[in-house]
């Protein structure tokens, strides 16, 4: 058994599979945060006030994976929305914007959900019993996602920046 | 001075008030009424200390509403009672039975509506929160429900602005 919590695997994990944003220069290196339920990991995109944001809740186990309006969304007081403006959209939500150019997205998105989801129903059972998760459990249902959302980046990471462009006006 | 200094500081008041009845008779009724009193405006203190704590918030999502959401009013969350601590199920139990003990007012932003429609389950930790704190009196419910997945607090949560006048806090 590893001697590691779920942020420790969180950041170990997402920083493996992502770590080509950084090596072509079109991100900036992450930034890495964390607090004892919540970790979160940033790659700002070089030149523009957008980034790509993973963050867990260590509670339970849940990555949500964002594109954010990075100088609004990094704020410690800042969630969702700052001043009305939504500064926080789902990475799923805009790669469902893309289905109309890529009609492959929409299969890869169902691939996505149901395999992370047979991961997490592990973890959630664990959960439910008041039991924590194995670590191994754990390390296999980040990688999983981690691998997911490289993919998605491969893909149509320009689409993805065009699209939050034009939401912020940027 | 804190809640105990304040707290000797009445109780001695009130038994210079009655120590003018004079004898030993006297004496001993006054430190009756004066211990009296003090327990009596002690409970009063410990209850404004209570009030002069933090509230805490709860909810789901603790990087992206439960911490702001608290920044934004001063109030506090599990992070900081657990400084740092790693944690755990169990000490996300122990936290609730401390705040309720220390009669903090708890304040619930509710679900993660946005999450939950993309398909997340419901959290444990804040299911377990909802339970240990059913029919306590501090607790105040900050956010809406407006059929499975929709609504939340309109302060922190994603929203069209005519759905929160369907109902009230």
């Amino acid at each position: 058994m590893e001697d590691k919590d779920s942020i420790d695997i969180f950041f170990e994990e997402y920083t493996a599979s992502l770590n080509f944003l950084v090596t072509d220069g079109s991100y900036e290196p992450p930034l890495i945060d964390r607090q004892s339920t919540w970790g979160s990991i940033i790659y700002k995109v070089s030149d523009l006030d957008i980034a790509l944001e993973l963050s867990l809740d260590a509670r339970d186990f849940v990555v949500s994976t964002y594109i954010i309006l990075f100088s609004e969304a990094s704020k410690p007081e800042v969630g969702y929305v700052s001043l009305g403006k939504v500064v926080c959209l789902f990475l799923e939500e805009v790669l469902e914007r893309l289905i109309a150019k890529f009609p492959s997205v929409q299969e890869d998105l169902k691939q996505w959900k149901v395999s992370v989801e047979r991961h997490h129903k592990r973890v959630r059972r664990s959960l439910k019993a008041l039991k924590m998760p194995d670590t191994e459990v754990v390390r296999e249902l980040f990688r999983t996602d981690a691998q997911w959302v490289a993919h998605f980046l491969r893909q149509y990471r320009e689409e993805i920046i065009r699209y939050a462009r034009n939401y912020w006006g940027l | 001075m804190n809640a105990l200094g304040r707290l000797l500081a009445v109780g001695s008041e009130w038994g210079s008030y009655v120590a003018p009845i004079g004898g030993a008779a006297g004496r001993g009724l006054a430190r009756e009424v004066a211990e009296e009193a003090s327990e009596t405006i002690g409970k009063q203190l410990a209850r404004q200390a209570s009030r002069e704590l933090k509230p805490v918030v709860i909810g789901e999502n603790m990087k992206k509403r439960v911490e702001p959401y608290a920044r934004r009013i001063g109030a506090e969350t599990i992070d900081d009672w657990l400084a740092g601590r790693k944690w755990t199920l169990e000490l996300n139990a122990v936290w609730v039975q401390e705040m309720k003990r220390q009669r903090r007012r708890v304040i619930d932003i509710g679900p993660d509506f946005a999450r939950r429609a993309k398909g997340v389950a419901p959290s444990t930790a804040y299911g377990l929160e909802r339970r240990l704190l059913k029919g306590y009196l501090n607790y105040e419910r900050r956010f809406l429900r407006w059929r499975k997945l929709r609504r939340g607090n309109p302060e922190i949560d994603r929203h069209e602005p005519w759905h929160y006048i369907l109902d009230e806090f």
